[in-house]
């Protein structure tokens, strides 16, 4: 008989809002309708046309030396296992190369190929865990079959969140063309989530060819991609247009939020009569979405408080790892960067609970079922 | 004064400013804004944009009746003291008696 110690568990407990599954295009072809399922098997028949399906275009130089790590989980079981390793206990898959959609120049192939990556996560990852979640992957180029999309894969329960990339991404999510996957996600009980990306693209902000190197490209294009998102949300009034809505943020660290909130509020005190359609601070509807953390770009012992009182608003972070990308956040820099315990655990974990749909409890990774919290 | 006029008077050492309004309401404002101490009362005196949710447009409204610092643009109504927008600032307004022959500023209201 084994003694165990009896352990309340949601004081520990790590919800991760941003793991990443890797698309295997081969699998993917046998969700895919006809004829774009013929070309992701002739995609998949040839292991460097992988990168076809994100048309990312490579200007940089081939620096030598870096990272050796494969930066791809290729399937569930090895996901687990490397969450057992962080101590994560549940996480929400979004896609690798195909947060690169809004930029597929096709939208037939676009839209075809994000309902075949949501058929063939439910099937091969998300009926695997109830530790893993998915975000519904949706085309922008075609805002109304986005829709239907979510409203198809809504009814299982697995799917959490509404994945809207910004990679590229044209008009801005704040234009009201966006109003049907808005109102498809609220009639549905789900998020849409903006997840940040690097490219190269004539959109703005992505005009990245002024830059010699990812270093400097990198830094700029996922928060940019957020802050510009957010602005044409709110903008435009999307808040006060559908204010059920439930919006979240991933991939562009937090420090920009302080620049968001106090530069918008002061444009808003001098232009109000431009956006009369908003009823409150710009400040006060970017406090109500939800903040992945990673890349965290703060390093002081309690600088996440630090954010909180230079906002002046309660911040709804939520812890987001990025596993397995190469910048991803370990769950311990949360626990050094949020001074109190109970700041900790909003963000760690009850935060995540009130942006997506429906997240299991009292589900954990088997060490800590077995043993003790941490 | 006709409607639409301001006068400045000094009250100690606050410059107030007395406004009548389309319609011929009277308010008295002290002349320093609540944002970052502008002359506030020396701004335009106008009305506002709104947006008309049941016609999903942009509305003209309360013509006369919004005071804008000619600083940084912040709106006020005047009949109210208070910004616009949910911009939570107010204008210092004072009493003010009108006793057939002048105008009379009083305390702070």
């Amino acid at each position: 008989m084994a003694v165990k110690a009896m352990t309340d568990h949601t004081k520990g407990l790590v919800v991760d809002a941003d793991l990443h599954g890797h698309e295997n295009i081969a699998e993917l072809a046998e969700f895919c309708e006809i004829p774009w399922s013929v070309a992701l098997r002739h995609m998949g028949d040839s292991p460097d046309r992988n990168i076809a399906i994100s048309p990312r275009p490579t200007f940089t130089a081939p620096f030598p030396g870096g990272l050796a790590r494969a930066k791809q989980t290729p399937s569930a079981l090895q996901m687990l296992s490397e969450m057992d390793t962080l101590g994560i206990d549940i996480g929400i898959l979004f896609p690798d190369h195909l947060l690169s959609i809004p930029v597929i120049e096709r939208p037939d192939f676009a839209t075809a190929v994000a309902a075949a990556y949501n058929d063939w996560l439910l099937s091969k990852w998300l009926s695997a865990s109830s530790r893993l979640r998915g975000a519904i992957v949706v085309a922008p180029q075609e805002p109304r079959e986005a829709a239907a999309e979510i409203r198809r894969e809504a009814a299982n329960s697995e799917f959490v969140a509404i994945c809207l990339a910004t990679c590229g991404v044209r008009p801005l999510y704040g234009h009201k063309s966006y109003d049907p996957v808005y109102e498809a996600a609220c009639d549905t009980g789900l998020p849409v989530v903006l997840h940040g990306l690097t490219t190269v693209h004539p959109t703005f902000p992505f005009q990245l060819d002024v830059f010699q190197s990812e270093f400097m490209k990198h830094a700029f294009a996922h928060s940019l991609s957020i802050m510009a998102n957010v602005g044409s949300i709110i903008e435009t009034g999307v808040p006060e247009r559908v204010p059920e809505l439930r919006i979240g943020l991933l991939e562009a660290g937090v420090t920009w939020i302080a620049f968001a909130m106090k530069r918008f509020d002061r444009e808003y005190l001098e232009r109000r009569r431009q956006v009369p359609h908003l009823k409150r601070l710009p400040s006060a509807y970017l406090a109500d979405m939800y903040v992945g953390t990673q890349p965290l770009d703060l390093d002081r012992p309690g600088a996440l408080d630090g954010l909180t009182a230079v906002c002046g608003h309660e911040l709804r972070l939520i812890f987001a790892s990025d596993w397995p990308h190469h910048d991803f956040d370990h769950p311990d820099v949360i626990r050094r960067l949020a001074g109190s315990a109970a700041s900790r655990q909003r963000i760690l974990y009850e935060n995540a609970y009130g942006l997506f749909r429906a997240l299991p409890k009292g589900v954990l990774m088997p060490s800590r079922a077995d043993s003790r919290a941490i | 004064m006709r409607e639409m006029d301001r006068s400045f008077v000094k009250c100690g050492d606050v410059e107030v400013c007395v406004f009548r309004s389309r319609g011929g309401a009277l308010f008295a404002i002290e002349n320093v804004c609540p944002h970052q101490g502008g002359p506030v009362c020396e701004g335009r005196l106008s009305g506002t944009l709104v947006w008309d949710d049941e016609n999903d447009r942009i509305e003209w409204t309360l013509d006369g009746a919004i005071l804008t610092c000619p600083w940084h643009g912040v709106e006020f109504d005047v009949s109210s003291g208070a910004a616009l927008g949910g911009i939570d600032m107010r204008l210092r307004r004072r009493q003010i008696t009108d006793d057939g022959r002048d105008l009379w500023v009083g305390s702070r209201i």
